[in-house]
């Protein structure tokens, strides 16, 4: 007999989702997961002017909206027929690219790192074992104990 | 007590589900003793996107949902983060709500449109719009208000905060503002076509009688003023184009 257990709301994540697991003898054996949301987007689209679509559609979420907004504008075109310049791809590459760096800065301060950093008691930590494991991971020359400490004091 | 997005009310609430209950469920609760309500964007101030026709899930924003408690309207899809940390910050240091304009937006950065503050209005005034966007127009950075731009309907404070540290806003980067942080801007006409005659801004509604008039009325200083901005401005694009075909050969 397997055990399910069920977690909703996943936090961490823009949009909602519930997550199933069966777990057997400590391992999971099947998994489903569902959006618990839904807006309807695809049908607000309908009878529009194509070329409003990347705005309604890069909506559909707040912390990666540009590469959806790029996905519908390229539907678009393919719908369309229309082969754009190369320049015109590669300022569409350069959006991109500068979004998937904005975007992976927003998840973790934003989203994930607050299951990791305890912001409450971030004054009361101890610079010097601070910067000890920050050295230990990475060689940031400000990963040092007085710039912590002055942080800690500012 | 702060609310992002707005509440699918069709087919009892089943459109957003939060660990098996209805978004409208957990609003009426966690409001119940909220001293003020802040409605934090367009979504929860005026349903946003979803809310378009035909309104799939029947999207409501907070204020028809929540009565009998104080309510700010943050708009703007997104709203701007200065302005959502000013209005916190007055609510902190002042332990009063900031003073809200007629439908509920904090004054300070709401009373004004972003035409009234744009820095491209002198070409408005002038008469002097981008008719597509790869026309010379659009290098010379006219107005933008026949390729749609939404300025002189919407009332944010883009044009002076703007946007990432102040680095620049849509109109600044070309493209005319689309009036995210107006109610029902999503059915308020297709964004590439010029602003609708809107009630009470009929004077508006024709550009071109309008610049020139203002032309006439706000005499030649402006004009020159324009035609000079304009002269420097072509000789910076012409040498960024000459770069730009020089850097395309090496491709
Ligand atoms: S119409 Fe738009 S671009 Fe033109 S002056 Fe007004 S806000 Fe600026």
């Amino acid at each position: 007999m397997s055990e399910r257990i069920v977690v909703d709301p996943v936090t961490r994540i823009e949009g909602h989702l519930r997550v199933e697991a069966d777990i057997q003898d400590g391992k999971i054996v099947d998994a489903f997961s569902s959006g618990t949301m839904v807006r309807g987007i695809e049908k607000i689209l309908r009878g529009r002017d194509p070329r409003d679509a990347w705005a309604f559609v890069g909506r559909v979420c707040g912390v990666c909206t540009s590469v959806h907004s790029l996905a519908s504008v390229r539907s678009v075109e393919d719908a369309l027929d229309i082969v754009i310049p190369p320049n015109a791809e590669m300022v569409r590459n350069i959006m991109f690219c500068t979004q998937y760096m904005h975007d992976h800065v927003v998840h973790f301060y934003h989203l994930h790192a607050l299951d990791w950093v305890d912001v409450v008691s971030a004054l009361k930590a101890d610079p010097k074992a601070t910067s000890e494991i920050a050295q230990s991971i990475s060689n940031w020359p400000k990963a040092r104990q007085v710039i912590f400490l002055i942080y800690k004091n500012a | 007590m702060c609310v992002e997005g707005s509440v699918p009310t069709e087919a009892e609430g089943v459109y957003c589900m939060i660990g098996g209950r209805t978004s409208l469920d957990i609003l009426k609760e966690v409001s119940a003793n909220a001293k003020a309500v802040i409605a934090w964007g367009s979504c929860a101030s005026n349903g946003c996107v979803q809310s378009a026709k035909p309104n799939p899930t029947g999207a409501t924003p907070i204020h028809k949902l929540l009565k009998g408690v104080p309510l700010i309207k943050v708009p703007g899809c997104p709203p701007i983060g200065e302005v959502m940390a000013g209005v916190l910050v007055h609510i902190i240091t002042f332990g009063t709500l900031p003073e809200l304009d007629g439908i509920g937006r904090p004054k300070a950065f709401y009373s004004k449109r972003v035409h009234d503050t744009c820095y491209r209005r002198p070409f408005y005034d002038a008469g002097l719009f981008v008719e597509t966007f790869d026309d010379d127009n659009a290098k010379k950075g006219y107005c933008l208000y026949k390729v749609g731009c939404k300025g002189p309907t919407t009332y944010n404070a883009c044009a002076v905060t703007k946007w990432n540290n102040g680095t620049s806003y849509p109109i600044q980067s070309g493209h005319g503002c689309f009036g995210c942080s107006e109610e029902n801007y999503w059915d308020a006409g297709a964004l590439y076509l010029r602003n609708q005659p809107f009630p009470g801004f009929g004077i508006e509604s024709d550009a071109d009688k309008v610049g020139v008039g203002a032309a006439i009325a706000t005499g030649v200083g402006l004009a020159a003023h324009a035609v000079m901005t304009n002269i420097r401005k072509s000789k910076i694009i012409n040498e960024l184009i000459k770069e730009g075909k020089e850097s395309e050969k090496d491709l």
